[in-house]
């Protein structure tokens, strides 16, 4: 193990704030990702679906924890990231991006990761994140 | 593909895109100038032809749409900008309820490997569409 000081179980990451996104930021995220599903980006096939705007890609919001992370302990390895979509974010909506530490071992840390949008009391994504210290020398775990 | 079986797909060869995963960096928040390939930068592959047809060829099939439901990345190391990967894709469907999942190896192109991503798309029927939401 390094001499990083390993995070204690309980610490909360820095909350970001992300957001809004508006319809320019959804078209450029769909360029880039090739993701063009037009639920994300036509007004009327959200409407008919019963969302009041377009829902942001939800992996365009699950990337915005890589961020977070860094910007918290830009020394450890992230191993594995993922989550769930538990709801949509709408378009227009500022998104909270919360996250506490539920496990530390020199071998890996694991954090649980929330999203959730302004006005909402449920996270919109539930996602977690182990991440690694990293290893100095040989045999030391 | 009949439900619960299981689908793979030949080997896609890919490449980290240095432009492009400099424009996935600023659009979810990272700095464009880090040098680092974006943690889900893979997600951009599979929008790829091979595995966006085998995905829309299920979902005719079942008279569905897909709905991003749940995403993981593993990385045992990082990809590097400019590098050619391996996918190795496979995907299974689930029956109760309708899902298809996708997972893909990521290896060096001689065979080491570096990544996995899982997607799970729940499978929602058209006919459901515009009679409430879906999430």
């Amino acid at each position: 193990m390094s001499a990083a000081k390993l995070p204690a179980v309980g610490e909360r990451l820095p909350p970001q704030e992300i957001g809004p996104f508006d319809a320019a930021a959804l078209n450029r995220y769909a360029e880039v990702s090739g993701d063009h599903n037009p639920l994300h980006l036509d007004d009327a096939l959200a409407a008919t679906i019963g969302f009041a705007a377009p829902p942001v890609h939800g992996m365009k919001l699950l990337a915005f924890f890589e961020p977070m992370l860094r910007f918290w302990r830009d020394d450890l390895f992230i191993a594995e990231f993922g989550g769930a979509f538990v709801q949509p974010v709408l378009r227009g909506q500022k998104v909270t991006l919360t996250g506490r530490v539920l496990r530390s071992t020199p071998q890996e840390i694991f954090v649980r990761l929330y999203a959730t949008a302004d006005g909402s009391k449920a996270p919109a994504i539930m996602a977690d994140a182990t991440l690694r210290p990293p290893q100095d020398a040989e045999g030391e775990a | 593909m009949p439900a619960e079986a299981a689908l793979a797909l030949p080997a896609i060869r890919v490449c980290v895109d240095a432009a492009r995963a400099a424009a996935y960096a600023r659009e979810t928040g990272l700095p464009a100038a880090s040098g680092a390939t974006p943690l889900a930068y893979p997600a951009v592959w599979l929008t790829t032809p091979p595995i966006y047809d085998a995905v829309q060829k299920i979902c005719d099939e079942t008279d569905s749409v897909p709905v991003h439901e749940q995403q993981r990345f593993v990385y045992e190391a990082p990809l590097r900008l400019g590098q050619d990967y391996d996918l190795h894709v496979a995907m299974r469907r689930e029956e109760a309820p309708p899902r298809l999942n996708v997972e893909a190896r990521i290896t060096t192109a001689a065979g080491a490997p570096v990544a996995r991503i899982e997607t799970k798309l729940r499978l929602v029927p058209r006919a459901s569409l515009g009679k409430g939401r879906v999430a």
